[in-house]
């Protein structure tokens, strides 16, 4: 199947977010609660609004972005900063890195809410953009990330650095990749 | 950007995807419910949530939907749906004070227990009890249920 990466997140793709993805996403949730989980019980902060999040998405297009379509639909979104911040790896410490701000692939690719993902790469393709980014920005491939608890093994499989949990980002892992992890990666 | 991607690249390292999540940056992160707990230190308001069970309860009694309610009171129908389900979510005030006079109730009341105003002890014991005695999601109001609302309407329309 042919997919396209295009490296700017449009209107468009802010619409498909809002359309096709949250709704999946918050059915699933739904059905978590359905699952027998009394009303006492539901997510204590469930102030968590999509329109928000498309509008945090809209307000990150100063940044690099990159979209990945296939079949007409909205497979992955993916956000660079390549100012937030330096190297923390020992080796490279200092130096300047592509940082991935946000990464998301749609939900019904994600193993832990369609029973059968539709469509797998995405993680992979964008990883590899944003590796080629990073050169593009003349940092040897360097990237870094802050990866959700679910994802860690998939960094840790593509070769990135795991420095621990960070605690001054919502307790995330971060995940830093060398020039070498980035070249034995895209090659 | 050039993006070179081969088939053949493609193919070899999208196994290293394998069944995983690929999510990063707190921004992809869902409201899963087992992510919050962790997170959350706030405790879940009573107040709040009989507030919550309060409009769906009245709202059920009128037998009205959400659809309905929300054209009645002019409010958004996402709005009523998190006023019902969603305890930290904090409504505004015009919201509120629509809601009262759709069910023809005090509108000092109804701030305090959507959270704009800080509700009274006494207010915050009524509202305890009333949240005990709903249930989770009735389709429709059990004798006690119905027992319950009445009385605390009954306290509410003394404030």
């Amino acid at each position: 199947m042919a997919a396209e990466l295009l490296d700017r997140i449009d209107e468009l793709h802010l619409r498909a977010v809002e359309t096709d993805w949250i709704p999946q996403i918050i059915n699933h949730i739904r059905q978590l609660i359905d699952q027998g989980q009394p009303r006492q019980t539901w997510p204590q902060s469930w102030h968590w609004n999509w329109r928000d999040k498309v509008d945090r998405i809209n307000g990150l297009l100063a940044f690099q972005t990159f979209a990945i379509m296939c079949e007409g639909q909205l497979q992955g979104l993916m956000q660079m900063n390549s100012a937030r911040s330096l190297c923390r790896l020992p080796e490279q410490a200092g130096k300047h890195l592509a940082y991935v701000d946000y990464v998301e692939t749609a939900p019904w690719n994600r193993p832990n809410i369609a029973s059968k993902p539709r469509y797998r790469g995405v993680g992979i393709t964008m990883i590899r953009a944003a590796i080629e980014h990073s050169r593009d920005l003349g940092f040897h491939g360097r990237i870094g990330l802050h990866s959700l608890p679910q994802s860690e093994t998939f960094y840790a499989n593509c070769g990135m650095t795991d420095l621990g949990i960070d605690g001054t980002y919502e307790n995330l892992r971060y995940f830093e990749m060398t020039s070498s992890q980035a070249d034995a990666l895209s090659g | 950007m050039k993006l070179a991607i081969t088939k053949e690249w493609f193919e070899r390292r999208v196994k290293l995807e394998g069944d995983h999540e690929i999510a990063a940056g707190a921004l992809a992160r869902d409201p899963a419910p087992e992510a919050e707990a962790s997170v959350a230190s706030e405790s879940i308001d009573a107040v709040r949530l009989a507030f919550g069970s309060l409009i769906e309860s009245l709202r059920r009694r009128k037998g009205l939907t959400i659809e309905k309610l929300a054209e009645r009171s002019e409010i958004d129908v996402a709005d009523i749906v998190r006023i019902e389900r969603d305890a930290h979510f904090r409504p505004e005030p015009r919201a509120v004070y629509r809601l009262a006079q759709a069910f023809d109730l005090p509108n000092k009341a109804l701030q305090q227990l959507s959270g704009n105003t800080s509700a009274q002890p006494e207010m915050q014991e009524h509202a305890l009890r009333f949240a005990a005695r709903s249930g989770e999601s009735p389709q429709k109001l059990s004798r006690d249920e119905k027992k319950a609302l009445e009385e605390f309407v009954a306290y509410l329309a003394r404030q």
